[in-house]
Formats: structure tokens, sequence, C-alpha cells
């Protein structure tokens, strides 16, 4: 089976700023998940992918072939960039239109499949508009399309739910899923864990410009459980509550701020937490303002998994 | 809203080549470009010289088919631009005079009226070219498509010489169309027939290095303003430069002044290639009195431009490549 991303000791600098460091990993083809903070190197290593930069040091192959000026390569690749880069007089039609163009089809099949592919990101409605009045949200429907116009096998999406609300979310996530239900490789890479995970199960997390690990999403959520979780809680009685929460639930540490009468509590058993917490301020009758957790915070996982929040 | 899932119909058809690709990135910046009201005013501005062109090739084919030509308004007028000498042996002997006579007029139009004007389009059109794509970091999706680095300057250098050829190469080819209507037969046709090639020439000897600098300083800059000012001012101060050098004492007539400007050379290049000074020393007129100035080598001035059309190129290879090899 051909590889869909193959790296060897994939590095890239830049000047003396790290973007990528030594990244080796063989990824099969189907819908994968490209995880990480902000500054992780998530774009460095989709625009390696797309042969937009050249590695530093090691190599890279997308569908067996160097990605660095190979536009052979490009016909069976779509990407969709992060940042905007429109030409704002043009309508939505006329600027996906252009790119078709630039992918070699005639002027008609362009304007053709340019119109199906905006059809297909609900951008319909309005790709006869000046793309100078698009929402941010249009905006990434329109790039989204560019990336589907030329009937890639492997499309990258950079941050592609970034500024969607959430109808346009899902109906760009069911979007995703069809292209790999048809066969298509999807590589979707975002800080966000569940906009991935409603993507994929598969996942690459990448941290620090390295390849922190692979896997699905149980093995993740595994991981994240052998490591304490943390949760926010306001309350008027904060001091009250922290008394009682070191007595009565599997709590490891509470942090008190009674100037914000916010709790910060951590804990290596969640779900007896959470379980446990109504039952006792029901019993005790203290108020709890708010409860929020960090650990969807992908900042805190990638803190959690490289050891330095422990 | 509907979620289609009628999934994708794959292409069977042929994919078009290189060119192609490239005429994509040159029709869209031309359309783009034709937005600016500015830009078109710049351009109905740039075809009213024929105002003044049309009728002197009109009064060329007035003087030749008039017995008594030298009472003609028409012969009066050609003295300016032609000067006495030129205008005399025209009305004696046109056929053998009148390709001297149009190959001024021609050097005259391209080289001096519509090379000026050329200044002006090319800083309002090729200023946001690459500076644009830049900002906008549109080199991420073009370069993410099956494209080259050299298909997309083909594309971008393509704008500018759509706009640059339509105040020249258009307007002359119209004027040489518009002058052999008003000469007296069609034996001008045979007789001017390398003209066409040569305004061809002269076109591409202004559209070249234009375009090339233009889009150094575009690609370079980063910043439209910057990329039309430093256009501009290497135009008009090399110009300026060279002025000054060339009345300096000891300096008139010396050949490495042209070297600074741009337009001094581009017309020593337009004059050669419509062989001026040599038609007009077979017919023993002074060029001075044409106003052509001392002469200059052509060879100088076309091994100078050789070499700013180099730089520009290696400096717009590096440019184009350096946002993604950083």
């Amino acid at each position: 089976m051909q590889l869909l991303i193959q790296t060897v000791s994939l590095t890239k600098l830049y000047g003396v700023v790290l973007g990528l460091n030594d990244l080796t990993l063989n990824l099969p083809p189907g819908v994968h998940g490209l995880l990480g903070p902000n500054g992780a190197g998530k774009s460095t290593f989709l625009k390696l992918v797309m042969g937009l930069l050249k590695p530093t040091e090691g190599s890279i192959r997308v569908l067996g072939k160097r990605p660095w000026d190979n536009p052979r390569l490009l016909r069976l690749v779509g990407y969709c960039p992060e940042h905007d880069a429109f030409y704002h007089n043009l309508t939505g039609l006329e600027f996906v239109t252009v790119l078709a163009r630039m992918g070699g089809f005639g002027r008609a099949e362009a304007r053709r499949r340019a119109a199906e592919a905006l059809g297909r990101v609900g951008a319909a409605e309005f790709m006869n508009r000046r793309i100078a009045g698009y929402s941010k949200g249009m905006r990434q429907r329109t790039r989204l399309a560019q990336a589907l116009v030329h009937d890639p096998e492997f499309l990258v999406l950079d941050e592609p739910l970034s500024g969607l609300d959430p109808i346009g979310r899902h109906e760009i996530i069911e979007l995703v899923r069809s292209l790999g239900s048809q066969g298509k490789s999807v590589l979707v890479s975002s800080h966000v864990l569940h906009e991935v995970q409603a993507v994929t199960d598969d996942f690459l997390l990448i941290y620090g410009g390295r390849l922190l690990a692979s896997g699905n999403v149980h093995e993740i959520r595994s991981l994240m459980n052998q490591h304490p979780h943390q949760i926010k809680l306001r309350s008027a009685q904060a001091a009250t509550l922290a008394h009682h929460l070191l007595r009565e639930l599997p709590v490891t540490g509470i942090e008190l701020d009674e100037k914000l009468q916010t709790l910060s509590v951590r804990t290596h058993d969640p779900q007896a937490f959470y379980a446990g917490l109504p039952l006792l301020v029901a019993g005790l009758g203290l108020p709890i303002d708010e409860v929020a957790s960090d650990d969807d915070n992908l900042e805190s996982v990638f803190k959690y998994l490289v050891g330095s929040d422990s | 809203m509907p979620i289609y899932e009628f999934g994708y119909r794959q292409w069977h058809g042929p994919i078009g080549g290189r060119l192609r690709r490239a005429w994509a990135i040159t029709a869209v910046g031309v359309r783009l470009a034709w937005n600016s009201r500015l830009l078109r005013r710049m351009l109905y501005v740039a075809w009213t010289p024929l105002l003044y062109f049309g009728p002197l090739f009109f009064a060329v084919g007035s003087v030749t088919e008039t017995s008594d030509s030298r009472n003609n308004v028409w012969y009066q007028m050609l003295q300016a631009p032609l000067g006495p000498q030129l205008t005399e042996q025209l009305s004696e002997n046109p056929e053998a005079v009148r390709p001297a006579a149009w190959s001024v007029a021609f050097y005259y139009y391209l080289g001096i009226s519509q090379s000026i004007v050329m200044v002006l389009v090319v800083a309002s059109v090729g200023a946001p070219l690459i500076a644009q794509d830049v900002r906008s970091k549109s080199f991420l999706l073009y370069f993410s498509k099956p494209i080259t680095r050299w298909d997309y300057l083909l594309g971008k250098a393509g704008v500018l010489l759509t706009y640059i050829f339509l105040v020249t190469l258009l307007p002359a080819l119209a004027l040489y169309l518009l002058s052999i209507g008003f000469a007296p037969s069609l034996a001008a046709l045979p007789d001017t027939g390398w003209t066409v090639l040569r305004i061809v020439a002269a076109s591409a000897v202004i559209a070249t290095p234009a375009t090339l600098l233009m889009l150094s300083f575009s690609a370079v800059g980063g910043e439209p303003r910057f990329a039309s000012f430093a256009w501009i001012a290497t135009w008009f101060l090399g110009g300026l430069f060279y002025a000054i050098l060339d009345s300096a004492p000891g300096l008139h007539g010396a050949r490495w002044p042209m070297l600074f400007s741009l337009h001094r050379m581009t017309t020593v290049l337009v004059e050669a290639i419509f062989d001026v000074r040599g038609q007009l020393a077979a017919l023993q007129v002074d060029p001075v009195q044409l106003g052509l100035g001392q002469p200059q080598s052509s060879g100088l001035a076309l091994a100078m431009l050789a070499c700013v059309c180099a730089i520009c190129l290696a400096v717009l290879w590096r440019r184009v490549t350096a946002p993604l090899n950083v």
C-alpha cells in the first residue's frame, strides 16, 4: 500500500527558529487529524506537505512523490490555507474559477467545477457576490471550495472550521466525512480537540515542532487520564467549598482565589469527582455559579503529555 | 442548506498546458487592473497622441500627392517634426523618401510620446502585481495549484505586457493602418512593409525591460506604493541625471551617461530599430535638425538593457521563491 505521507527526520528552520524538528512518520491513506496548540508547527508541516516550503533537513514524500517544486503532484492534492488570500474585487465563483483554470481546466469546465465545488461547501447562495463583502465563514467556505475544485485525491485542510458557525461546522464536518467515505485522504489541522474528533479518530499530536504522539482518540484519552485533570469552580463560598472538597472527594490539590471566588481543583479521577460534586453541594447547600474543565483545552492536554504540568 | 452527496466526477478530458495556466493568471490580473478608473483614464489619454500623429501621416500623404505642395498647409505642418530638408525631399521624391519620413514619425511616436505614457500605465498596473500577493499570502494559493514559479512570473508579466502593448503596439499598428489609408497609392504598402515588424520590435524593446523592472520593484518592496515610487523615480531621475551629465562640459555626446537613463537607452534602440539615422544619412539630412542629438551606441544600450533584464529576472526568481524557501 502506498503511504499518504512519509517523512524521515523532517526538519524546518526559519532562520534560527525551529518550525519542525526531526519528524519521522509513515501515514497511511485515510482521514487524519493534526492536532497541536498554536505555534506547534502544524501549518509548517502542512506547507511542507504541499511543497510550499522546502525542508531544511530530512525528507518528505507525499503519495510517493517529493512535493517541493513538483506541480504534477499538486494535481492530486487540494489545499485550504489558514489565511485569506483573495482578490476582493472578484466574486467567489470567479475566484474559484480562476484557481481551477490554474489547474489546467478550460474556461467552461473550470466554471462548472467552481460552481459545483461552491455548492458542495454551501456557498452557492453567495457565490455571485463580491468577496469583499463576505463574512469570515463565507470566506472559509470559498477557501474550501477552491481546494476541492480539481477533484484532489488528497485534501490538506489548515484549520478549516475556524470562523464557521455551528451549522457551518456541522456541514463541513459532514463534507470531510463524506470525502473520507469516498476513499479520499484528508489531513485536517486544528488546535481544538473536539473539532478534529468529530471528523476522525486518527490523530497526530504535534507540539513544539515535534511529533508528540499518534494514534486514535481512545489512546489519547487514556493517556490523558493518567494525568491530573484540572477543574475550575466559582462559588460565593469558595473557601468552605474547598474545605469540603478536600475532605470528601478525590482531589489532589486546590488553589483558592478568594478575590475572584474561584477554585482550581486537580483530580486523578474526574469521573468520581463529577459524580460526587452535585451530591456534596446539594447536601451542604453551597452555591456554585460555574463549573468548567480546562481539559478540553488542547494546550493543557499537551502540557500533560510533555510533563510540564504534572 | 442542503449537504451535497453526489460526489465528484473524475475528469477524463484534457488538462491544459503551462501557457493556459499562465494565461489564467494574466487574465485575472488584466481584469482586476481594468477595475481602476484611473487606469482607464490613463489609457484614454495614452491614445490621444494619435490626434497629432494621425494628421501628421495624412500630411505626409497630402504632400506627396499635391503638385504645388510647398504652398500646401500640410507641407507647412510637416516642417516642424520632419524638418525643412526632409519635408522638401519628401515633396520632390515621395517614393524614395516616404520610408524615412515614416520611420522618423514612428520613432517619435513610440520612442518619445508613448514610452512616457507607458511609464504611468506601468506604475499603475505593475505595482500591486506581486506586492499584493506577498502581502495577502496569495502565494500559498497560487503554488498549491499545479503551476511553476516561471508560470507565475509569466502570468504576471503578461498583465503588464498587455497594458504596455495597449499603449504602444496597438495604437502604433492603428497608426500604421491609418497612414496606409492616407497614402496616395497602395505603393506605400511595399515601401513601408518592414515598418510593421519594426513597430513590433520597438514595442518589445520598450515593454520588456519596463515589465521586468516593475515586477522586480513590486516583488522586492512588498508595498505597491513603494514599487510605483521606485519605478517612476528610476525612470525620471535616471533621465534627469543623464540630461545633466550630457549637458556637462566635456561629456556631451559621451557614450556612458546614457547608461543611467532607461528612457535614453530605450530610445537609442528604437531609433536603431527604425534605422532613423541610416535613412537620414542616405538622404543627406542632418539628424540634429530633427532633434535626435548625438548618436549613441545601440550595442551598448542593448547590452545594458540585457543586463538590467537579467538582474531583474534573478531578483524575481529569488523573491518569488523566497517566501516558500525561508
